[in-house]
């Protein structure tokens, strides 16, 4: 029993993680159409970033700054390199490909992705880094029931994740932008004839989608500390796996979507072993695709004459 | 309707594509190319490397691509190989994960090497070895430990200065039953090395009367151990056994969280692929003091000089971390003293005189000397840096000294502290 809520507890932090990757790829593809395959790249330069400020600071043993306030700086880096770079990604090498061919933007995507994935490489070597939370915030702090562990850290990835997803639920159902951006993604011709600025609409969700991706590589530096250049690649294929199973374009949907990834991962990865885990995450891929394309929350589309 | 086909049409190839892409690799085509322009006996040696340089073994890289600087530097220096410097083409082997060793193995046969030093991890070498030795090019490599390379059918080209993890297997449940434990859990890389040394290991343990309990794979491209950690707290064992490369970092580091790592009362070991580098690797390497680990080496203090020399060999030092340095220098020297008694470069009998190189003969432990000895017409035996060798017919020592490491907070592991045990099979 306690076995079992561990992993649940594990899924639960890693289905946060890819619930906010999932998200970016599915305001994306809400709006543009577009899979963006260099989402999982964004996060990478967030977890990167968030390891830049945590060094400026001190580093993890000697700390200059209070920890809380450490972190929470290493979020805010993370979140603020990510969402300029997905605005500086849509400006230089989606813009100019709006109205090309839909395989010309998800060719450019992948460019992207290999383009930041070794400039990150250049730049930063190698090499893994560890934020060496351990370090930080003592790992024994936290929920203590029985034997089932819940480190504080986890406590703050599982809670912000949630606080993040409410924020953004809140921010495109009350706000105007957020209107103009349903509006968008129902359909752009119609929105941009009623006076909606649809480019400032786009950068604004490529700015948001890839702020809650930054979010997302630090919080994963912060619990599994391995980060380096080649980690948005599987993480981002997991995001997007959760997007489609949520069914792609769909806000509820991601969130859904990258719970469930990440709790099937963990069981798989308990129960089974974590060689099975992307069998089992892709196999479910697979499987939607087959039964039930447009995913949980997925409306079908309709049909445009 | 056509617009939801066409999406999942678009999605699966893309997903298709960017795996494959990533996991690629596998098969090569040994034929095509290789011909013309690699066994080229052109009287010039060619080695190139094939070694960490990125991926989840690159923490252990440095001292490797040092050793194969130094040996093509000394062999220059006393005169070179058929009366010509040698030259060395350096590539990177990359990991399992990412696949650059094929196009670096294409871009050094194009080269037309005549041997390739490397790779360091097994599973890396598996992927290349078809496509080298079918170039009928020699493939050397100084750290590959699996066990499945003794019995590979490689044209009697393939070579390596690292003993078999059947070796390592044995010195390492050894050692963790001498230290008292009578059950044993063991997480391990899922490749032809991790399982290699896993099963070596838990042959070995249980033939002492221990238990291995439980018995942990892992793939290679995990991210996080929360699972694997969860199991082995759950089982409670005396001693837990570490086998994996750079992502053992992350291992300990959940483990030490979980209660269970090496300050929290458990005796914990690592291998060859961690023990040497990965304090460095953590953040705080304090939490892995007492761990212990095995490593095929001779004692590091009777090849200081050597050691000192790796450090000026590579640009920023290696840092104390000297794995497999010593084999690397080996395997060139022997290639290229093959290659003075074959008096040819071309890699097929350049490769027959190589066992022969490392016994049986008159004993010399540098080139110069060996290829004085050469000259005058000797058999020579090499007894290198690295231990004497004495290769098999699989092209391969049978017996090895052993470095037993231990952590005692600082980031490499204290050499007052190291043990030496020799075995053999």
């Amino acid at each position: 029993m306690e076995f079992f809520l561990q992993q649940l507890v594990n899924g639960l932090t890693l289905g946060g993680v890819y619930a906010l990757i999932a998200l970016g790829y599915s305001m994306v593809y809400g709006i543009l159409k577009l899979l963006n395959f260099a989402h999982g790249d964004v996060y990478m330069v967030g977890a990167f970033a968030g390891y830049a400020v945590l060094v400026a600071f001190g580093g993890p043993t000697d700390p200059r700054i209070p920890v809380v306030v450490l972190i929470f700086a290493m979020f805010l880096a993370g979140m603020a390199a990510s969402g300029i770079l997905g605005v500086v990604i849509e400006r230089f090498a989606y813009r100019p490909l709006r109205n090309a061919p839909r395989i010309a933007p998800l060719i450019s995507a992948v460019g992207v992705s290999f383009f930041l994935q070794n400039a990150a490489l250049l730049v930063a070597g190698a090499r893994f880094r560890s934020y060496g939370t351990a370090k930080m915030v003592d790992p024994s702090t936290g929920l203590q029931w029985g034997p089932l562990r819940i480190s504080i850290i986890r406590i703050v990835v599982i809670l912000s994740a949630v606080a993040l997803m409410v924020v953004l639920h809140l921010l495109v159902k009350r706000t105007k932008l957020g209107k103009a951006m349903r509006a968008t993604a129902y359909d752009r011709e119609a929105a941009a004839m009623m006076g909606i600025d649809v480019d400032r609409v786009i950068v604004a969700t490529f700015l948001i989608g890839s702020v809650l991706a930054g979010a997302a590589g630090v919080m994963v530096g912060l619990v599994f500390s391995r980060v380096f250049h080649f980690m948005g690649f599987i993480a981002g294929l997991k995001g997007f796996t959760a997007a489609v199973i949520g069914g792609i374009g769909s806000i509820p949907g991601a969130m859904m979507g990258g719970l469930l990834i990440g709790l099937a991962e963990a069981f798989s990865a308990g129960y089974i072993s974590s060689t099975f885990q992307n069998l089992i995450v892709f196999g479910l891929l697979i499987a939607f695709l087959l039964i039930r394309p447009r995913g949980i929350f997925g409306v079908p589309e309709p049909v445009k004459v | 309707m056509r617009k939801t086909k066409w999406l999942r049409l678009i999605a699966v190839t893309a997903v298709l594509g960017l795996v494959t892409a990533a996991c690629g690799g596998g098969g090569g085509d040994a034929a095509g190319d290789g011909e013309g322009a690699s066994a080229s006996a052109d009287g010039v040696l060619k080695i190139g490397t094939l070694l960490p340089v990125t991926g989840d073994l690159a923490f252990l890289g440095p001292p490797e691509v040092a050793g194969a600087r130094l040996a093509v530097q000394d062999i220059n220096a006393a005169g070179g190989v058929l009366g010509k410097d040698v030259i060395l083409i350096e590539g990177d082997s990359g990991d399992t994960n990412q696949d650059i060793a094929n196009p670096e193995v294409d871009r050094l046969l194009a080269e037309g090497v005549d041997a390739i030093i490397g790779a360091a991890s097994s599973a890396v070498s598996k992927l290349v070895i078809d496509k080298i030795t079918g170039a009928n090019v020699i493939q050397f490599s100084p750290a590959n430990t699996s066990p499945d390379f003794t019995t590979y059918p490689d044209n009697g080209l393939y070579f390596r200065t690292a003993p078999s993890d059947l070796l390592q297997g044995k010195v390492l449940a050894d050692q963790v039953a001498k230290q008292g434990n009578e059950t044993a859990a063991v997480i391990f890389r899922q490749e032809s090395y991790g399982q290699g040394l896993a099963q070596a290991f838990k042959e070995n343990f249980e033939a002492l009367g221990g238990t291995v309990d439980p018995f942990i794979p892992y793939a290679v491209d995990t991210e996080n151990f929360d699972a694997e950690v969860d199991q082995i707290v759950e089982a409670d064992p005396d001693a837990i056994v570490v086998i994996g490369f750079a992502e053992s970092a992350n291992i300990l580091t959940t483990m030490h969280e979980r209660g269970i790592g090496p300050t929290s009362g458990k005796n914990v070991w690592g291998v060859d692929g961690n023990i040497g580098g990965i304090g460095k690797e953590l953040s705080d390497p304090s939490i892995i003091a007492g761990m212990r680990g095995t490593e095929p080496s001779v004692n590091l203090k009777q090849i200081s000089d050597f050691t000192a020399r790796l450090d000026q060999a590579y640009e920023g030092g290696v840092g104390g971390v000297y794995a497999y340095g010593a084999e690397t220098y080996d395997a060139i020297v022997i290639v290229a003293l093959a290659a003075e008694i074959a008096g040819t470069d071309d890699p097929v009998k350049v490769a027959a005189e190589i066992n022969g190189v490392t016994k049986d003969g008159e004993k010399c432990t540098s080139f110069a000397e060996c290829k004085a000895l050469i000259e005058e017409g000797k058999n020579i035996d090499y007894d290198g840096l690295g231990g004497p060798y004495e290769f098999v017919d699989a092209g391969e020592p049978a017996a090895a000294s052993f470095r037993i490491a231990t952590y005692d907070g600082g980031d490499t592991p204290n050499p007052d502290l190291d043990e030496y045990v020799f075995a053999g099979s």
